[in-house]
C-alpha cells in the first residue's frame, strides 16, 4: 500500500541568507517539475509547510525552497544546517502555461517573497532564453534589505530588463533604483501589451492592486497570470481547507489567469 | 451475479451474526443509556437493531478516524528513517447502521477516491468493509433525507429491513450476496418498496434545493450570527471529512478538523475567513453549491445531527431556505 502522505528525505546542500529572515535552502533530489508547482516540506517532529518549488527544473540533482520564517515550522527549518535531513512531498499542483508564453514577451511582476515562484519560471526562461521574446522583471519589496535574491538579480539584467524598487522610507543612502509601491512603479512604467504575457505573485493586496493597474494600461484578463495563496494541509484535494469557492488551490491551482480568479468568490 | 432478495428469522439472527464472526470482525449497535455506539462483537453484547436516534459517532469514523497515525520516525543525528505505521486491516461488516450513514461514505469517496493521488489508508477500510444497513423504524423529527434526492440503498451492500418475525434482507452487491447465498429467497419484493414508503412518508421536513444558494446574499451575516464555531456540526457530520496534519516527537497524524474554526484558514500574514459567517457559510455552501458542482450530488445526507445536537439551535434547513431566496438576483460569482 502507497502511503500519500509519505514524504522523501532529502538533505540540504546549500543554504542562502537572502534578508534577515528569509533563506534558500538548496535540497539534494531527483524530482521532475514544472515551474509554478509546490511541495509540502517538513521538519520532522515540527510538521510541514508549503512552499513553492523556487529552482527551475532544467537543473537536475536538486530543488530549491525560499522560505520566510514565521512560524512554527519555518522557525525549525531556519535553524537547521547543511547536511541536516528534512521530507518533501511533491510536486504538487498544476503549473505556469509555458507553452501559451513562447514567443511572447512576458512580464514579472513580483512583492516580497512573492518573486520565489516567479523564479522557477524565470529561471527556466533565462535557460531557454531564446524560446521568448523580451522579458522584463519589475520587482518590489518594503526595503532594501527585504529583497531577495539580490547576488543573481545582478547576473539576470545582462538578459532581461530589470527594475527594482522599494516602499517609501525603505530605501539606503546608496539605493539608486526606484522607490514606491509596486503598483505604481508599474503604471509609470507603462510597459507595452502587444503579445504581452505578465507573471505576478506577491502579497494578496499587491496582487489585487497590480491586477488593477494592469487593467488601467489596458492589459487582458486572459494574459495576467498569478499564483495565490490559501492554508494548505494536504496539498492534493483531501484536507479540505484550501478552497475558494469552488476552486481547490492545490488541485486546481495555485497559478491562475486573473479571468478565473474574476469568477472566484472575493473570499481570499 | 444475479442478486436476489433474501429472509432472515428473527430467532436465525444471533447464529447469522456468529456465523460471520468466522470471517470478520462484526461491528454492531449497542445502546448505552440513550446513546447508540458501535461496538465489536463479543459475548454478552446486545446489539440493538430498532434504534431509532442516530448513533452517537457518525460511521465516517471507522473509515476516516479521528485521529490517525500516518507514519512514525526515527531521528538519528541527521538520519531520518521513517516507519509505516500498523493500520488494522482486518476484515470488518458493519451491520444495522442508518441507510444515510451508508450513502454519507459514497460522498467522502468523491475526494478521497475519485480524485487521485487515491487516499490508500481510507480505500483499504472501504474495501475491507461490508455494510448492512437497516431501514429505520421511525425517523427522527430532524431527519431529512428524502429531499436531498438519493436513493436509501447507495452504500449498503445489503439493506436490512424489519418485518414482523424477520428480516428482509434487499441484497445490493455481489459481496453482500455472498453472505447470504445459503438463506431462503424473498418471494414478495412489494414488500420492501412498501416498507420503504411507510418510513419515508414519516419524515416530516421537506425543503428544495433547486437553484444555488448566493455567496452574496446579504442574509448570511443574519443568518449565521448565533453561529459560535464549535466544530460539532462538522465533526459529527458523516459527510464532513476536512483533517488537519500535525507532528508529534516521533510521529505524524491526522486528525478531524473543521472549516467552522478561525485558524483553519489562517495563515502568517493573511485570513481569507476572518468572519465566523464567513466559515459558516463555507460549510453550507461547499455542501449545496461547490460540492455539487464538483461531484453533481449534495455533500449532505439530512440526518439531521447537526440540527439535532447544535448548542445553539442552528438550523441547517431554515438557512438553506433562507439563503436561497435571493439567489435568482444574485447567484454564485461565474
Ligand atoms: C502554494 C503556496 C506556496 C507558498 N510558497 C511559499 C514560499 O515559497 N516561501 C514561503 O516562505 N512561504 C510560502 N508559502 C507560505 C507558507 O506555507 C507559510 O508561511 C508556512 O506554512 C508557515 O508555516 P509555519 O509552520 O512556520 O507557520 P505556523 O506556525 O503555521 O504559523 C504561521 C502564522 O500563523 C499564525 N498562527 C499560528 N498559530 C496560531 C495560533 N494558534 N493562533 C493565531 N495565529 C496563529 C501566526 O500569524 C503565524 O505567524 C506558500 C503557501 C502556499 C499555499
Ligand atoms: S454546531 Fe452550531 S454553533 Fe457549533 S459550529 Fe456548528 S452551527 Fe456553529
Ligand atoms: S444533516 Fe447536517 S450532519 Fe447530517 S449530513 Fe447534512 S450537514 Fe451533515
Ligand atoms: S491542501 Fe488539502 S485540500 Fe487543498
Amino acid at each position: 500500500m502507497e502511503n500519500i502522505y509519505r514524504p522523501k528525505v532529502l538533505e540540504i546542500i546549500d543554504i542562502i541568507e537572502e534578508t534577515p529572515d528569509i533563506k534558500t535552502f538548496r535540497l539534494g533530489a531527483d524530482i521532475s517539475y514544472r515551474p509554478g508547482q509546490f511541495g509540502l516540506y517538513s521538519v520532522f517532529s515540527e510538521g510541514e509547510a508549503t512552499f513553492c518549488i523556487a529552482s527551475s527544473p532544467t537543473k537536475k540533482g536538486y530543488i530549491e525552497c525560499t522560505v520566510k520564517r514565521i512560524g512554527r515550522v519555518t522557525d525549525a527549518l531556519h535553524n537547521l544546517d547543511l547536511g541536516d535531513k528534512i521530507g518533501f512531498r511533491g510536486p504538487y499542483g498544476n503549473s505556469f502555461p509555458i507553452e501559451l508564453f513562447k514567443g511572447k514577451n512576458l512580464l514579472f511582476i513580483g512583492g516580497g517573497i512573492g518573486l520565489a515562484p516567479l523564479r522557477s519560471l524565470l529561471l527556466y526562461c533565462l535557460d531557454k532564453r531564446e524560446d521568448f521574446s523580451e522579458i522584463t522583471l519589475l520587482y518590489g519589496a518594503r526595503s532594501v534589505s527585504d529583497l531577495v535574491y539580490k547576488k543573481e538579480i545582478n547576473e539576470w539584467k545582462e538578459k532581461i530588463n530589470v527594475f527594482l524598487t522599494v516602499d517609501p522610507g525603505g530605501e539606503t543612502p546608496d539605493w539608486k533604483e526606484k522607490i514606491g509601491f509596486v503598483p505604481k512603479v508599474l503604471e509609470e512604467l507603462s510597459p507595452k501589451r502587444e503579445d504581452t504575457f505578465v507573471i505576478t505573485c506577491g502579497p494578496p493586496i499587491m496582487i489585487k492592486f497590480v491586477c488593477s493597474s494592469l487593467e488601467k494600461l489596458g492589459f487582458s484578463d486572459h494574459k495576467i497570470i498569478t499564483t495565490l495563496e490559501m492554508k494548505m494541509k494536504c496539498g492534493i484535494g483531501k484536507c479540505g481547507r484550501c478552497n475558494i469557492g469552488k476552486t481547490y488551490l492545490c488541485k486546481d491551482g495555485p497559478v491562475f489567469s486573473l479571468k478565473e480568479i474574476k469568477n472566484m468568490p472575493d473570499e481570499f | 451475479m444475479n442478486l436476489s432478495d433474501k429472509l432472515l428469522n428473527k430467532e436465525k439472527l444471533n447464529d447469522f451474526i456468529k456465523a460471520l464472526k468466522k470471517d470478520f470482525s462484526v461491528l454492531l449497535p449497542v445502546k448505552d443509556g440513550n446513546l447508540i455506539f458501535f461496538k465489536g462483537l463479543k459475548d454478552g453484547i446486545k446489539p440493538c437493531f430498532d434504534y431509532s436516534i442516530a448513533s452517537s459517532h457518525p460511521l465516517k469514523s471507522i473509515f476516516l478516524p479521528q485521529r490517525e497515525e500516518l507514519f512514525r520516525f526515527k531521528i538519528k543525528k541527521n538520519e531520518i528513517e521513517i516507519l509505516e505505521s500498523s493500520m488494522n486491516d482486518e476484515k470488518r461488516i458493519i451491520i444495522g447502521c442508518r441507510p444515510c450513514e451508508a450513502k454519507g461514505l459514497t460522498i467522502i469517496d468523491k475526494p478521497f477516491l475519485e480524485w487521485q493521488p487515491r487516499d490508500e489508508a481510507y480505500l483499504k477500510r472501504r474495501e475491507n468493509t461490508i455494510i448492512i444497513s437497516i431501514l429505520c423504524p421511525e425517523p427522527e423529527d430532524t431527519c431529512f433525507c428524502t429531499s436531498l434526492g438519493y436513493n436509501l440503498e447507495d452504500g449498503s451492500d445489503i439493506l436490512m429491513i424489519e418485518l414482523s418475525g424477520c428480516y428482509y434482507l434487499e441484497v445490493l452487491t455481489e459481496r453482500g450476496e455472498n453472505l447470504v447465498k445459503d438463506l431462503p429467497l424473498a418471494e414478495d419484493k412489494k414488500i420492501k418498496e412498501k416498507e420503504k414508503e411507510i418510513l419515508t412518508s414519516k419524515i416530516k421536513r421537506h425543503i428544495s434545493i433547486n437553484s444555488p444558494i448566493a455567496f452574496d446574499n446579504p442574509l448570511w451575516k443574519e443568518i449565521s450570527q448565533k453561529c459560535l464555531g464549535c466544530g460539532i456540526c462538522t465533526y459529527l457530520c458523516p459527510t464532513c471529512y476536512c483533517f488537519d496534519i500535525a507532528d508529534e516527537k516521533n510521529s505524524r497524524f491526522r486528525c478531524w478538523d473543521s472549516c467552522s474554526f478561525s485558524y483553519f484558514t489562517k495563515m502568517a500574514a493573511h485570513q481569507p475567513r476572518p468572519e465566523q459567517f464567513q466559515r459558516y457559510r463555507n460549510r453550507i455552501m461547499h455542501k449545496f453549491s461547490y460540492f455539487k458542482e464538483r461531484f453533481n450530488e449534495f455533500a449532505c445526507v439530512g440526518c439531521g445531527r447537526c440540527i439535532r445536537h447544535c448548542p445553539v439551535s442552528m438550523d441547517i434547513m431554515e438557512v438553506i431556505e433562507k439563503s436561497g431566496v435571493r439567489s435568482q438576483e444574485s447567484g454564485v460569482k461565474g
